[in-house]
């Protein structure tokens, strides 16, 4: 029988301009910014806040090459009260929080601290 | 008794009590998957949260009673497309009822995100309800129809893409491509909005072929030559209303009255894209689309249209920031169509800056010198 995967989600709270909103995203450890929302997000975004303010050019992880478009806004881990400044994309299926908020908080040396302690060996490194 | 108590509620309401559900089910069963009939029990429940009991089981109750006695006995053979192969498959000869259906389905959907909605009496000239979406009146009509050529199981390679009757090539009917048939068999659709001009007038089609929107709706709707493939909604940018080609039904008369067209097919949940009428009466409105988009993952061409294809994105790359790769090894690039350059460390302020000098989403930011060319 075989486990099913488990993944982290965190209750953030995002902010473009004024509008706010919280839910819940899957920490993304792979992904070093702040925060995806599901593109299928982005024409209620549109009504909401107008286009967006930018289009990043990105390779997804099957090697394709997309435009994603962004608002510029903020992103915190609710309980943190600490709020990062981040390109917000739209792209996929499902929030993802990236590793900036938790970078914010200083939580990644203690992480990596823990894990020493249990003598694993390990370091925040590029993906190469 | 006990096999009629988890028959689906709401379709008993509808058909009539438990016994005649059970029935029904059995029978239908033969032709439809359960999946679909717990799909459908959801939408009958969704529309009498909106519409009331009654008037759910009023519209219904005779058509899904018929369209099960109707439904096929026998079957035939179709090509279909499973992960990108083609193999046949059969389907059934007559399928009204998975037609009457998927059109419960597509209302049970809108009733969920529907102010408020109203089923209406099916007559020739009237749509099939009446949905408040965002404080806007939309009439919606649902259509199920049948590309000839799937029908007889023939490949849909066979058939020419463009109409080539304009260069005096004859082709039989079964010959034709495939926006021709879609076209032909939408063309007196508009007729069902003459009497609501001023609501936007919503058409939800599902075509059954093989051949891709780029070929298909794109063509039959804005013309021929607005034909694409493959088609992208981000990258379609809606025709003006003067430029949109003659042998398109949104150029023809009476088609004004059409908001928009949406292409759905049959999945569960029911995707799609939409497609909006540049010479609509009343255009769909923002808030409406993103309603749809709730309702049915709906994608709306045009409306929202990335500016930078892949190949403007890798040109202008090419051109204006490969020359900066050994001065600016691995900083960001923000580009706008003109060719301007901003370069920068740091995206938010790299961002602003373009914002104010570019304007709001008139730039893309690559990473300088990365193997690939941009990556988050």
């Amino acid at each position: 029988m075989q486990a099913s995967p488990k993944i982290l989600i965190v209750e953030v709270e995002w902010q473009i301009g004024h509008y706010r909103e919280r839910l819940w995203a899957q920490l993304d450890t792979g992904y070093g910014g702040g925060l995806v929302l599901p593109s299928n997000r982005l024409y209620e975004l549109i009504s909401l806040l107008g286009c967006p303010d930018g289009y990043r050019w990105v390779e997804l992880a099957d090697g394709s090459q997309t435009q994603v478009p962004y608002y510029i806004g903020s992103v915190s881990l609710v309980g943190s009260r600490q709020s990062i400044p981040c390109p917000i994309y739209l792209m996929g299926h499902k929030e993802l929080v990236g590793l900036e908020p938790l970078t914010s908080l200083n939580i990644l040396p203690s992480f990596l601290s823990v894990l020493k302690s249990k003598g694993i060996i390990a370091e925040w490194g590029n993906d190469p | 008794m006990a096999k009629t108590t988890m028959l689906p509620p709401m379709l008993a309401f509808v058909l009539g009590g438990q016994q005649k559900c059970f029935e029904w089910m059995e029978w239908a069963k033969q032709f439809l998957p359960e999946l679909i009939i717990e799909e459908m029990e959801k939408a009958l429940q969704a529309l009498a949260a909106k519409t009331g009991q009654q008037k759910v089981r009023q519209i219904y109750h005779k058509r899904l009673s018929k369209e099960v006695r109707n439904a096929p006995v026998r079957w035939t053979n179709a090509l279909d497309v499973v992960n990108g192969q083609v193999k046949e498959v059969k389907v059934p000869e007559n399928d009204q009822l998975q037609r009457l259906v998927f059109e419960i389905l597509c209302l049970g959907r809108l009733a969920l995100v529907a102010d408020r909605m109203t089923l209406l009496a099916q007559k020739e000239r009237k749509p099939e309800a009446e949905v408040w979406l965002s404080g806007h009146q939309c009439m919606v009509e649902v259509k199920w129809l049948d590309d000839p050529i799937v029908r007889e199981g023939e490949g849909f390679w066979s058939r020419p893409l463009t109409d080539l009757r304009s260069e005096g090539v004859s082709l039989a009917g079964k010959d034709l491509p495939s926006h021709i048939h879609l076209r032909d068999k939408l063309e007196d659709t508009a007729e069902k909005f003459k009497t609501t001009p001023k609501s936007v007038n919503l058409l939800l089609v599902c075509w059954f072929s093989l051949p891709e929107l780029g070929v298909t709706f794109v063509p039959a709707l804005y013309g021929e030559r607005f034909m694409k493939v493959p088609f992208q909604p981000t990258e379609f940018v809606l025709p003006e209303p003067d430029e949109l080609g003659e042998d398109g039904l949104f150029a023809r008369k009476g088609w004004e009255l059409v908001s928009g067209v949406a292409s759905l097919w049959t999945t569960i949940p029911i995707r799609g894209v939409l497609f909006p009428n540049p010479r609509a009466l009343t255009p769909v409105p923002n808030e409406v689309a993103v309603k749809l988009t709730e309702a049915f993952g709906l994608v709306t061409a045009g409306m929202i249209w990335f500016p930078f294809t892949k190949e403007v994105a890798e040109a202008l790359y090419d051109h204006y920031v490969r020359p900066l790769e050994g001065q600016f090894w691995g900083r960001l690039a923000a580009v706008n169509k003109e060719g301007q350059v901003l370069v920068g460390e740091d995206e938010i302020e790299l961002t602003q800056k373009a914002i104010e000098q570019f304007g709001k989403g008139k730039f893309i930011v690559f990473r300088i010198g990365a193997k690939v060319v941009g990556r988050i």
